[in-house]
């Protein structure tokens, strides 16, 4: 285990007073309220707090289309019905509306994503985090969602300037189906999503099929769930599935979408975690020591969001938190109990353990075709700077290479006798 | 028809040549695939500006062109042997789909039930002949893994949902039946029926419709208005901007007086259950410790506290209102719900032309929204709710009890 994390923490005064309009789920006030409850809680006295700067258009449009930037920069609410076909073309108006400072909200969460990327890059800090961020929906030439900018993809790609690979986890409610979408023909970024998926549920993408293509074949991960799933079920799989992942694609760096839709109790949200539950992710991501970039997403019960990502700062800090909330200036929209922790409704679990058991088989078994680090040569990736959290005899660069030979040998054969592995000793080569 | 006509400007683009010369199989299949695979519209004869009104054409073509009305004749049985009457099959569609002559498919769920003694099933078997070739050859690792091809091809996965909706018509659906992810709110008793059947059942289910699969599937648009740019890994070559890194907030600078009177506190210390006011928990109770955090929050922070706008937050911004004001406020937001069509919020910013917009906000937030739910909390605790913006309440926040601040205004 490293010594203690340093922790880079993003965060803009204005980004929580724009108001989507009413009746809006989204609420980026929510933030505020995040903000002083880690204060509340004296997180701030572990970290360092930054303040992003306002990405500027040309960032923006590493990956967004310019004239769609250039749009949602001169559109706002009393000249958007001038503009019915750029509207249209671009998405905007129901989902995603253009309220008063959109597109400086837009530049404040996009500017905390790149800048955490910087730093992560620079190796000024082991985590960054950026809670206004996360929003994975947007697409290059169009909103989507709730979002406008996908600042994942731009956190991404300048991750990729020092990187090879790229691991994107998405643990939002809904399927990261922008940032998939990105990436899909690349092999240089995995995303790997857990959503709800079935039922026309939003985004409607995410089918455990979609498995990325060409180059990107196998670089995608979906995990399609269904209502209901609990703590312990979304847990083991979310760590059978990422030990694995990290172990074969060997990222040289984690980006963690947390969006808090996935717990229980959320206005659009169907799973039923509890914080713990939610925050145990991403415990188990921060396990593998690998520099991480953490933001946030949906999340529409703004009380559990703010709850939510303080107690998972506390995680990212080490720092256990106690259940009663301290005073703060918010302190009322946490009552009755006041206590950082929520009940999980008594809803079922329509994930059967027969399931998730055949989602779980057929995501390993895409990961078995993959090669070890696609593209880059295995000494490339530093060996210490990767703990995995599972058979530390598997440490050996040489008896991996082995394990694959061995697998790739049953699987040529299409045979599953144990008996078979013998033939590995008469091979003159492995 | 309309749909004649969409159909004869497709396969306009589709170059089928001289009757001397030989269809070009690929292109046509290609062609065909994309006119199945209702959203994979980045399609070279496609204008990227269209993509989104592409889509809804193509699904009109898409069933005319593979399924008509299933009462017209099945084509006569042709040779296994002679591949020519298929290309000619293929040739005589290209060139007008609707001919009657050349009969019509039935619809897709049904093609299982019908042998290869059908042409327009030889098609579809070559095409996903071809399709897959065109997978393995495109796959660089396809030369060293002989077992990759015993491996069933993940487009022959079992559909687990027959109801997967291909992302454009996704879109469409948005479009035509407003869908969006503000109606999608835990549709949980239809969602009941869906996840009732189980996996297994699912999977039977699905063996049955194996051969449409590749017609459903779903694809990601590729091509320049999708993707990212993703250059080659050579290493770290390029550098990484080392100038816009944030601005540091916190921890506050050496130069900037800290007062050493705060009182330590451990870090992440809860709330104590116990202090020494005369009625605990009660508003008073509540609002003196809540200010007593906030005035050494704002020593501690120094500047900090300003950058963060932490003074524009908290029930104390509303001293910073008149008593008018305030009730002017609710009285807005009261005589504007929803359903009059008309949007309170626009009547606010009307009204108080001399507060920004951010002030409005987070007045809102911070004091309306804060006193409805504390209003809840002591009202109806198990019903709490201060995320639906208007909320249908007997009791008017204007009669909450006024309470005196036990504080002076200024810090």
């Amino acid at each position: 285990m490293r010594s203690k994390d340093r922790i880079s923490y993003f965060y803009d005064g204005d980004v929580g007073n724009v108001y989507f309009g009413p009746n809006h789920p989204m609420k980026p006030h929510r933030l505020c309220m995040t903000h002083h409850l880690v204060l509340s809680y004296d997180l701030h006295k572990k970290m360092e707090i930054y303040r992003p700067h306002k990405a500027y258009p040309v960032e923006l449009a590493q990956f967004h289309s310019a004239d769609y930037v250039e749009f949602l920069q001169r559109i706002n609410p009393d000249t958007q019905h001038l503009f019915p076909e750029e509207m249209a073309k671009f998405k905007l108006g129901e989902d995603c509306p253009v309220f008063d400072d959109m597109f400086e909200f837009c530049q404040i969460y996009a500017g905390g994503t790149i800048d955490a990327a910087r730093r992560l890059n620079n190796q000024l800090c082991d985590i960054a985090i950026n809670w206004a961020g996360g929003l994975h929906h947007a697409k290059k030439c169009e909103a989507s969602g709730f979002c406008y900018i996908n600042d994942l993809v731009l956190g991404i790609l300048e991750l990729l300037k020092y990187h090879a690979r790229v691991l994107y986890i998405d643990i939002d409610v809904h399927h990261g189906d922008g940032v998939e979408e990105a990436f899909y023909f690349t092999d240089r970024v995995m995303t790997v999503s857990f959503h709800k998926y079935g039922n026309l549920f939003f985004p409607g993408s995410g089918d455990v099929k979609e498995i990325g293509e060409r180059e990107g074949k196998f670089y995608a991960i979906n995990v399609p769930l269904k209502d209901g799933i609990d703590d312990i079920s979304f847990t083991r799989l979310f760590k059978t599935i990422i030990s694995k992942v990290v172990e074969t694609y060997q990222p040289g760096v984690i980006v963690l979408q947390c969006g808090a839709d996935s717990l229980a109790g959320d206005r659009l949200g169907c799973f039923n975690l509890s914080i713990d539950g939610h925050a145990e992710c991403v415990r188990i991501v921060k396990k593998f020591g690998l520099p991480l970039l953490v933001t946030g997403g949906g999340g529409y019960t703004k009380e559990n969001v703010a709850r939510c990502w303080t107690v998972e700062t506390g995680v990212l800090l080490d720092t256990e938190l106690p259940d009663e909330i301290p005073d703060n200036d918010y302190i009322k929209y946490f009552a009755p109990e006041c206590s950082l922790r929520i009940p999980t409704a008594h809803i079922e679990n329509f994930n059967s353990k027969s399931y998730l058991g055949t989602i779980k088989m057929q995501v390993l078994e895409n990961l078995r075709c993959i090669q070890h680090a696609p593209s880059v040569q295995m000494q490339e990736v530093p060996p210490d700077f990767y703990i995995p959290d599972f058979d530390e005899d598997e440490k050996n660069p040489d008896e991996r290479i082995d394990q694959h030979t061995r697998d790739k040998q049953i699987q040529r054969d299409d045979e599953y006798y144990e008996g078979d592995n013998d033939n590995d000793h008469n091979m003159d080569d492995v | 028809m309309d749909m004649k006509l969409d159909l004869e400007k497709f396969f306009k683009n589709v170059d089928i040549g001289d009757e001397s010369e030989s269809v070009d199989l690929q292109k046509f299949f290609k062609d065909v695939d994309i006119v199945d695979e209702s959203e994979f519209v980045d399609f070279k004869n496609v204008r990227a500006g269209n993509r989104c009104c592409v889509g809804e054409k193509h699904v009109g073509i898409s069933e005319s062109c593979v399924g008509i009305e299933e009462e017209k004749k099945v084509i006569k049985k042709r040779k296994k042997e002679s591949c020519l009457p298929l290309l000619d099959w293929v040739k005589s569609v290209a060139k007008d789909p609707c001919d009657p002559v050349i009969g019509s498919l039935p619809e897709s769920y049904k093609w299982k039930a019908y042998g290869s003694e059908h042409v327009w099933k030889q098609v579809l078997m070559a095409k996903e002949a071809m399709s897959l070739k065109v997978n393995v050859d495109v796959d660089p690792n396809a030369k060293r893994s002989i077992w990759q091809k015993q491996k069933m091809h993940p487009d022959m996965y079992d559909d687990q949902s027959k109801k997967s909706y291909t992302r454009c018509s996704q879109r469409l659906i948005a479009i035509e039946e407003n869908r969006s992810i503000l109606l999608s709110r835990k549709p949980q008793v239809v969602d009941h029926a869906e996840s009732s059947s189980s996996p297994v059942s699912d999977e039977e289910e699905d063996e049955d419709y194996l051969w449409c699969i590749n017609y459903r599937k779903k694809r990601i648009p590729l091509g320049r208005f999708f993707q990212a740019e993703v250059p080659q890994w050579a290493g770290k070559t390029e550098e990484s901007e080392s100038k816009w890194l944030g601005t540091p907030v916190w921890p506050l600078k050496e130069t900037e007086n800290r007062t050493s009177l705060i009182e330590r506190e451990p870090i992440g210390k809860g709330r104590q259950g116990s202090c020494g006011c005369q009625h605990i928990s009660s508003l008073e109770c509540v609002r003196f410790h809540v200010a007593e955090k906030r005035t050494r929050l704002k020593r501690e922070l120094g500047s900090a506290f300003a950058k963060w706008k932490f003074d524009m937050m908290g029930e104390e911004v509303s001293l910073r209102w008149t008593k008018n004001e305030e009730k002017k406020f609710a009285s807005i937001i009261k005589s504007n719900p929803e359903s009059s069509g008309r949007c309170f919020w626009d009547v606010l910013v009307a009204y108080f032309k001399n507060k920004t917009r951010a002030v409005l906000v987070s007045y809102y937030f911070s004091v309306y929204l804060f006193r409805r739910r504390a209003h809840q909390n002591r009202a109806d605790p198990s019903n709490v709710n201060s995320d639906d913006d208007e909320l249908e309440s007997t009791e008017s926040i204007l009669c909450s009890p006024n309470v005196h601040l036990k504080f002076t205004k200024s810090f």
